[in-house]
């Protein structure tokens, strides 16, 4: 209690300097105008020399967490997503339900769902919408991608056991320009994207502003096993080719920011609006059985967000860093198709009261007719204050804030919401650590604790009956609850270029509303006695590189991870014996349960050669074991299965691409690029004892690129070729995925425009 | 040094990415190729736990043996033995949660509709020509769009399956809060035919559920339909239905999370009897309710079937799984024999009964598993619903509390002849196949049945 009431002071002291200060440094800003161009000068020289030192990316990667760093420089010149710039880096698997806009998950060695968090710029990129994700974010807004396993920096906390990937955008203004690419391909697949950067030398008044646009039918053909034709017999053929009819995406975004850079008072202060929206047509359920035609979903999201970073601010070696989001978006479904149709578009027949007849649904393609719309409205701010105490000693403490209101609509039937529960979900997550360098900064060593706590404020509604007369009565509760993590780093620089890397953590998670409470009407039963779980995880690895001699560059990672899950909370199917309602007994029935242990080892590597700063070439490979860790069954005697692989896991991946410069191909001063990229993904089964019929078979998928500088170095034009076997490839069990496509992309870079 | 270091790390990427591609042997089952030689085979069985270690949730597994291996005690069939990751007996059948499985009399096919999981819905036949020699034969059907990825389905009759669903309920409610005013939820019975032998889906009909002004305004109302079965005719279908009752007294019900509303109050007071949906067959038109007088428990079957045509024409129905009556219809007015009433309790002299599973065997014969209210374990007994009667047939694991589990997911009880086959397992635990010949109204142990960790024998064919 004493602890939570340190805590909650601490929170209020820092609110209070971070809304107190906003004024202060205003006022001084006309005063240093002067000097403070001055001192961008000498920043801008200083970060020319830096640059011969240590990359951003080789920097972060040093720092002792198990890291990577994408760049994104060359990718956003070509026909490449986020989405697939991230599935070739080492260690990350993403496992997405089809074409552009589906469903992506993303798999961390081995950790998946929500143990993840997905980040943009260090808030949780659902805050944006969920028309504004990494499918849709064009790499050309981004400046590198990092990609954390395990153990998350104070920037990134979080309820996360599993890691995290923090998309960092774009932040330099300092070169006037615009870029603008287009970019049309198989599937009729139509992308483009258009960005501009103005900053006033005089003022320091900046201006960067984005915008994307994508259209696509994802008309693509799937000929495997999953793809079926269904007679009026209800007989299934397997396998038929079919084109996809009922897959169109389109989305559209943008994100504009105003505000000053490089002045006495701010290096950077921007004030923005991101705002995106999408429709996406749902294709399938959770196989590719029956086609669903007409489901779909719009989202929209407007965000307002405000960005503020200092180095010295008050203080020399004190720097202060605020990004707060505040946005309102929306999830429409609707599904109100009432015919079954087949794979080639046709409605699908049955012999009904002996004629045959259009086969009709329970009204909808997934279930009932259903039209819902979901609001909700997110404020999720964090500021980092960190002080250098002495050479090689930071401090620093990072206060995150998030807070949900949500709002669900069932347009179908109002009424069935009367009673909804409001509730407001808040949580603070305070953290602080040190950083040190020490023995002649060959040792970097980061301790960082962490303390959560989640309030949820609840109005309820309820009938009460008095004399005869009903009146809706409201009741308000509170609970709220907190939790303790704490975790350390180490970087130790052994020789020259080769670090050695480790870390540890020890975290809990908190159950959600809907493990405690459950939900009755999809046989979830409530358990109230649930436990947080419990995570202690452990990184260990090193980095070699780049190794020069002359023309050959090398470079090698490799890490292994372990990781334990205590109270692991899991949907268990509930004994029959349990049920009291007799009748409510189905297989069906479930609840959340704290499940004995889990565990995860494995370990990943990587290796790069750039040969002649011309033939850029990388493999890496991720190799984890989920493994059973259920030592005892229900009757006390070994588990059979301890020890064994989890099913329904990819849990071996390998990628490796090669990149070649050409230069002076066709024209002086051109660069021509080829790139190469294998992705391999090992076969797994999806349910215990590795029936054939359950098996996902290993696949291979093989891109080819191309892109062209023209020598004005203006124009960019790029051809990719994904996909080039026409592969029968799966990330989930039978949801077959686009086979060849063919990508034209044009970039142009107008710069100093002003 | 560089260069060894780089030897030493291009090494062991190409040692994990062979050792990590190798694909395992296939393993065969060994044993001859005979698959029509006439041998009536049984096929036994079991299912294995899901992901997340929930016992018997995950899949089931079948394994055929001759009679006579059944017969031996020294016979052992492993079902779940595995080597590495692998099971390495038996037959997976296709389903990612357990199976509902059926069989032809003779034991030549296994019938099966996946139940929930990635094919939730898909019928598979396959044919049996012992040990793990399995094949599938026929069409594929989805019936997931008719009868919902989570199907109730038996063999109504032999070369005949129905499948049924509960759907369609309207809200319970109508009007804005606080004044709800209660609205009876009828909802609607989805049929589907399907031709065991050609596998097809030769016809579907559906009914809307009707329980008539006065039942209805009561609050009685249908929540599932199960265990369809033919009369000897085969012009009749008897489908069991589950009924419940809201209190029309009451308000809705809301979510405890989220508010939402998800239904109206219930009441468990009753005082209706068992009902039955009659409907013509094959055309599935003119559905006629009726009811029992002689209890108010319903006819479900958890995962097993509950009806059967006796040898004398006439439709034994129990309230399983959770009553202790058999009841009877009657086959030359179609409705229930109001006079005849089977009473478990009463013919064994006990209290607190329920049927879990059971079979007719032959003139008024039946092998019944059942439970009881306050003692573990589970319980043979040999009825004869003639002169209604039964024998305790005692087995060394009835007493065992894992067996009450086991006996609630318990799929189907062979029967060649006069004798009829028990697999009995406790979850987890070993058990054996038990023997009953229903003639000498004996009981033996045959050959043992291994499990492994959350999984057991569900069923014989």
């Amino acid at each position: 209690m004493n602890i939570k009431l340190l805590f909650s002071t601490v929170i209020l002291l820092l609110s209070t300097m971070v809304f107190s200060q906003e004024k202060q440094p205003k006022e001084k800003t006309a005063v240093t105008e002067k000097k403070n161009r001055k001192e961008i000068e000498e920043a801008e020289e200083l970060n020319a020399v830096s640059i011969k030192g240590k990359s951003k990316k080789e920097k972060i990667e040093t720092t002792g967490f198990a890291v990577n760093v994408i760049e994104t420089k060359d990718a956003s010149l070509r026909n490449l997503t986020t989405n697939e710039l991230l599935d070739r880096s080492v260690g990350v698997r993403v496992r997405q339900n089809g074409g552009i806009g589906s469903n992506v998950e993303y798999n961390l060695n081995g950790m998946s769902g929500s143990t993840i968090g997905i980040f943009l710029d260090g808030i949780e990129v659902s805050t944006f919408g969920s028309s504004f994700n990494l499918n849709n974010i064009p790499p050309s807004m981004i400046e590198r991608i990092e990609v954390y396993k395990g153990i998350l920096p104070s920037h990134l906390t979080g309820d996360y056991v599993g890691g995290a990937i923090n998309v960092v955008l774009k932040k330099d203004v300092s070169q006037n320009n615009a870029t603008a690419a287009v970019s049309y391909g198989s599937f009729n697949t139509f992308q483009s994207d258009l960005s501009a950067n103005y900053r006033d030398k005089k003022t320091g008044i900046s201006f960067r502003g984005s915008g994307f646009y994508t259209y696509t039918d994802n008309s693509f053909e799937t000929w495997g096993r999953s793809t079926t034709y269904v007679n009026h017999l209800q007989q299934i053929i397997r396998p038929y080719r079919a084109k996809r009819f009922n897959n169109d995406y389109k989305s559209v975004g943008g994100r504009f920011e105003v505000g000053f850079t490089d002045t006495k008072w701010a290096d950077q202060f921007f004030i923005g609006y991101n705002g995106s929206s999408n429709y996406r047509e749902i294709p399938h359920g959770i196989t590719m059985a029956v086609p669903y035609v007409g489901r779909f979903n719009e989202t929209e999201a407007h965000a307002l967000i405000l960005n503020y970073t200092k180095k010295d601010f008050l203080l020399k070696d004190l720097a202060l860093n605020i990004n707060a989001v505040r946005s309102e978006r929306s999830t429409y479904l609707q599904d109100t198709v009432s015919f079954a149709y087949n794979w080639d578009g046709t409605i699908r027949e049955v012999v009904e009261f002996g004629e045959r007849v259009p086969l009709r649904t329970n009204g909808g393609q997934q279930g009932p007719k259903t039209i819902t719309n979901t609001d909700r409205k997110i404020t999720n701010a964090r500021s980092n204050l960190g002080y250098m105490i002495a050479n090689g000693h930071r401090i620093s403490i990072n206060h995150k804030y998030e807070a949900t209101n949500r709002k669900d609509e069932d347009l179908l039937n109002p009424a069935s919401q009367d009673l909804a529960t409001r509730s407001l979900v808040s949580k603070h997550i305070i953290s602080m650590n040190y950083e040190a360098e020490t023995f002649n900064r060959k040792l970097k060593t980061n301790f960082l604790g962490k303390y959560t706590t989640n309030r949820t404020n609840q109005t309820k509604s309820e009938i009460v009956t008095t004399d005869g007369v009903n009146a809706v009565v409201k009741r308000d509760t509170t609970t709220s609850n907190y939790n303790f993590g704490y975790g350390a780093t180490a970087s130790y620089n052994v020789i020259s270029d080769l670090f050695v890397i480790g870390s540890t953590e020890n975290s809990y998670i908190m159950p959600t509303e809907n493990q405690l409470f459950g939900a009755p009407e999809i046989n979830i039963l409530p358990n109230l006695s649930l436990e947080p779980e419990k995570n202690i995880n452990y990184n260990l690895g090193f980095r070699y590189g780049a190794i020069d001699s002359g023309k050959h560059k090398i470079s090698f990672y490799a890490n292994a991870f372990w990781r334990n899950g205590y109270k692991k909370i899991t949907q268990q199917a509930v004994d029959v014996s349990e049920i009291e309602d007799e009748a409510d007994a189905d297989i069906q029935t479930t609840r959340y349960v704290n499940l004995g242990r889990t565990q995860a080892r494995g370990f990943e590597a990587e290796i790069i050669y750039i040969y002649n700063n011309r033939l850029n070439a990388s493999l890496n490979f991720s190799k984890f074991n989920n493994v059973f860790k259920q030592e005892r069954d229900e009757n006390g005697n070994a588990h059979s299965l301890f020890g064994q692989q989890v099913p329904n896991e990819p849990y071996l991946t390998a990628n490796a691409n090669v990149q070649y410069r050409f230069n002076d191909v066709f024209q002086k001063k051109s660069i021509l690029n080829a790139y190469y990229t294998i992705g391999y993904v090992g076969e797994y089964y999806i349910v215990w004892g590795q029936p054939d019929w359950s098996l996902t078979p290993s696949q291979f998928i093989h891109d080819l690129g191309v892109s062209y500088r023209f020598p004005s170095k203006k124009l960019v034009a790029s051809i990719d070729v994904k996909n080039l076997l026409n592969a029968e490839i799966y990330d989930n069990f039978q949801i077959q995925k686009p086979g060849r496509g063919i990508y034209f992309k044009l970039n142009y870079t107008f710069s100093k425009f002003l | 040094m560089k260069k060894n270091l780089f030897k030493i790390a291009l090494f062991s990427i190409a040692t994990a990415l062979t050792l990590g591609s190798c694909s395992n042997d296939d393993n065969n089952d060994s044993g001859d190729n005979s698959g029509n030689d006439g041998t009536r085979w049984i096929s036994l069985t079991g299912s294995f736990p899901d992901a997340n270690g929930t016992a018997g949730n995950g899949g089931t597994r079948a394994y055929a043996i001759t009679p006579e291996n059944a017969e031996n005690p020294d016979y052992e069939v492993d079902l779940f033995k595995m080597e590495g990751d692998k099971y390495v007996n038996g037959f997976a059948l296709k389903s990612s949660r357990t199976a509902r499985v059926q069989a032809s009399a003779d034991g030549k096919f296994l019938y099966n509709i996946q139940y929930t999981g990635t094919e939730g819905g898909v019928f598979n036949k396959y044919s049996v020509s012992g040990a793990g020699k399995y094949e599938e034969v026929g069409f594929e059907l989805n019936t997931a769009t008719i009868l919902g990825t989570s199907p109730r389905w038996v063999k109504a009759a032999e070369g005949i399956g129905v499948g049924v669903s509960f759907g369609e309920a309207l809200d319970p409610y109508t009007g804005t809060a606080p004044n709800f005013v209660y609205r009876n939820p009828k909802g609607t019975i989805k049929i589907a035919n399907i031709d065991l032998n050609n596998t097809a889906i030769t016809n579907t009909g559906s009914i809307n559920i009707d329980l008539g002004t006065e039942l209805e305004s009561q609050g009685y109302h249908v929540w599932r339909a199960d265990v369809p079965v033919l009369n000897q005719a085969k012009t009749k279908l008897f489908i069991g239905l589950g009924v419940r009752r809201h209190d029309i007294n009451g308000t809705v019900t809301t979510n405890p999370t989220s508010g939402a509303i998800n239904g109206w109050d219930r009441t468990d007071e009753r005082n209706l009897g068992t009902l039955t949906y009659v409907i013509d067959y094959p055309n599935l038109r003119n559905a006629k309710i009726i009811s029992s007088n002689n209890t108010m428990i319903d006819n479900l079957g958890y995962r097993t079937m509950t009806q059967y045509v006796g040898t004398d024409g006439h439709i034994y129905q129990a309230t399983a799984t959770s009553g202790p009556d058999i009841l009877r219809i009657d086959k030359t007015t179609n409705e229930y024999d109001q006079a005849y009433h089977f009473n478990l309790n009463t013919a064994l002299s006990i209290t607190g009964a329920s049927i879990k599973a059971w079979r007719y065997v032959k003139d008024g014969i039946a092998v019944v598993l059942y439970t009881m209210e306050d003692t573990a374990g589970g319980y043979v007994a040999l009825i004869n619903l003639n002169d209604k009667t039964a024998v305790k047939l005692t087995t060394e694991i009835e007493e065992d509390a894992e067996l009450s589990t086991t006996l609630r997911q318990f799929q189907n009880i062979g029967v060649i002849g006069d004798n009829v086959y028990l697999p009995l397992t406790p979850a987890g635990k070993d058990g054996n196949i038990y023997i009953v010949n229903t003639k000498t109204k004996t009981i033996k142990k045959g050959a043992k049945l291994k499990t492994a960790s959350g999984s057991y024998y569900i069923g014989a064919y």
